[in-house]
């Protein structure tokens, strides 16, 4: 991406930013109710990560669509607003999925070329390029619902959220339908940790202590080489710094 | 019990004349011993026969393996009485995982050919007409792919056989399988390099990144 792609986007996203003003951070949970299983390439799906991009979506509109792919837009375009998810030091107060599995297994994805995309062309190349036909494994688990535990602000969640059409990989083809979502105030804050486990990725240097270290990432985009660090993953015994 | 068929009883004697014809007419062969269950149960048969044959195991290198897998692989391997002789390539460590036909251009191009010139004129190859279409294809026309021959004592094998072999006769498998199988199949788990860019168009980095999680961000 060139300087005036650059520049194009950031101005885009800076005049279609809707969100700003001081956030009212609380604990809550939020529900996803699932109408169908999620494909997934990771054993968790991050809710910060979703609303990141749903911010994006909503600022950029149909500009989002011309973004390259596998492009970390966040050196460029900044926060660019307010969040509704409280970030310490880069780390986002919300905890990995938690689906209520029923079912988890493999699925098999094929792609084949069909006429109606030959558009008056005689010849296709089904091998190779735009038209190549592929078989892909996809693992999904089905689920009713999936969980997260957030400190957040509610207004701010439940209006990005209304957004949400589905969650995981492939939600083009109906992985992962979101039908509805509830967020409900929680007692406790148990975003980061809860009962002296880790809820999320946190990195070593917040830690004093973890049962288990291993290199993940722990901010979105998590596809990003540069959010990998060695962390304490979800489900490790933790105990923070300070 | 299905080791007790007679359908499986006759791919082992089979299996076993194979290997002996093949003891009859070379001199010096060698087994290729991947770690994978197929190889590990040839790796069984050819032993019977054969205790002291040389068994080369290729290193796919610590960024395409967990250590603890490949760790797995040697001790496998010791159990069963043999000292593996392991080779690799430094591309493995320089490239990481953007090493793409190692094992092509190293191995089938340098070792093999280097170890025809030891004076091995035969292998044993854990390969399977089930596995796939082109492999069946190869198996029929009987098609070495490098210049020293190729024998495959578990051509006709099916999935259950080879896993009747590991139970009945209580041969070492590596861990890999009892988290994989029961999530992509029994008949369908397979030893594989993980996250390998190579097989990224068959989705198996997905599948990696959800059974294999710990292993995504090796450094």
């Amino acid at each position: 991406m060139d300087a005036a792609e650059q520049a194009y986007f950031r101005n885009a996203f800076k005049s279609g930013v809707r969100h700003r003003g001081d956030m009212h951070y609380e604990p809550l949970r939020v529900t996803l109710h699932l109408g169908a299983p999620v494909a997934l390439t990771h054993p968790w799906v991050y809710l910060d990560s979703i609303i990141k991009h749903l911010m994006l979506v909503n600022a950029l509109e149909d500009n989002f669509y011309l973004l390259p792919a596998k492009f970390p837009m966040g050196k460029i375009l900044g926060h660019g607003g307010s969040l509704p998810i409280k970030h310490t030091s880069g780390l986002a107060h919300s905890s990995a999925s938690i689906f209520e599995i029923k079912k988890d297994g493999m699925e098999t994805i094929y792609k084949r070329f069909e006429d109606r995309w030959a558009g008056g062309r005689r010849k296709i190349n089904i091998g190779s390029g735009h038209f190549r036909n592929y078989m892909m494994s996809t693992v999904y688990v089905s689920a009713p619902t999936c969980e997260f535990y957030v400190f957040g602000d509610k207004k701010l969640l439940s209006k990005i959220l209304d957004s949400l059409v589905g969650i995981g990989d492939n939600t083009r083809i109906g992985w992962g339908h979101v039908r509805s979502f509830e967020i409900e105030q929680q007692q406790e804050d148990w975003s980061i940790i809860k009962d002296g486990r880790a809820m999320r990725p946190i990195p070593k240097k917040m830690l004093t202590s973890s049962s288990e270290y291993l290199r993940m990432a722990w901010r979105s985009p998590y596809w990003a080489a540069d959010s990998v660090d060695v962390c304490a993953p979800p489900g490790a015994e933790v105990e923070l710094r300070g | 019990m299905y080791a007790e068929s007679e359908e499986y009883q006759t791919r082992v004697y089979d299996a076993n004349m194979l290997i002996s014809n093949a003891l009859k007419q070379y001199n010096k062969p060698y087994l290729s011993f991947s770690g994978g269950k197929d190889s590990t149960v040839m790796m069984g048969l050819v032993l019977l026969q054969m205790p002291d044959i040389m068994v080369l195991h290729w290193d796919y290198g610590r960024f395409y393996i967990p250590d603890a897998l490949r760790g797995e692989i040697k001790a496998n391997a010791k159990a069963m009485g043999v000292d593996l002789r392991i080779e690799t390539s430094p591309k493995y460590e320089e490239l990481g995982r953007n090493a793409v036909n190692v094992l092509g251009n190293e191995m089938m191009k340098k070792l093999i050919p280097s170890l025809a010139e030891e004076g091995y004129d035969c292998v044993f190859v854990g390969l399977r007409s089930e596995e796939s279409a082109k492999r069946k294809r190869r198996i029929s026309a009987e098609r070495s792919i490098t210049i020293i021959n190729e024998v495959w004592p578990v051509r006709a094998w099916t999935w259950m056989d080879i896993w009747a072999y590991i139970v009945a006769n209580d041969i070492p498998y590596l861990s890999h399988y009892d988290v994989y199988g029961p999530m992509v199949g029994w008949n369908l788990a397979r030893f594989t390099t993980l996250f390998d860019p190579e097989f990224d168009r068959l989705g198996c980095s997905s599948v990696d990144g959800i059974l294999s999680w710990r292993f995504r961000n090796v450094k």
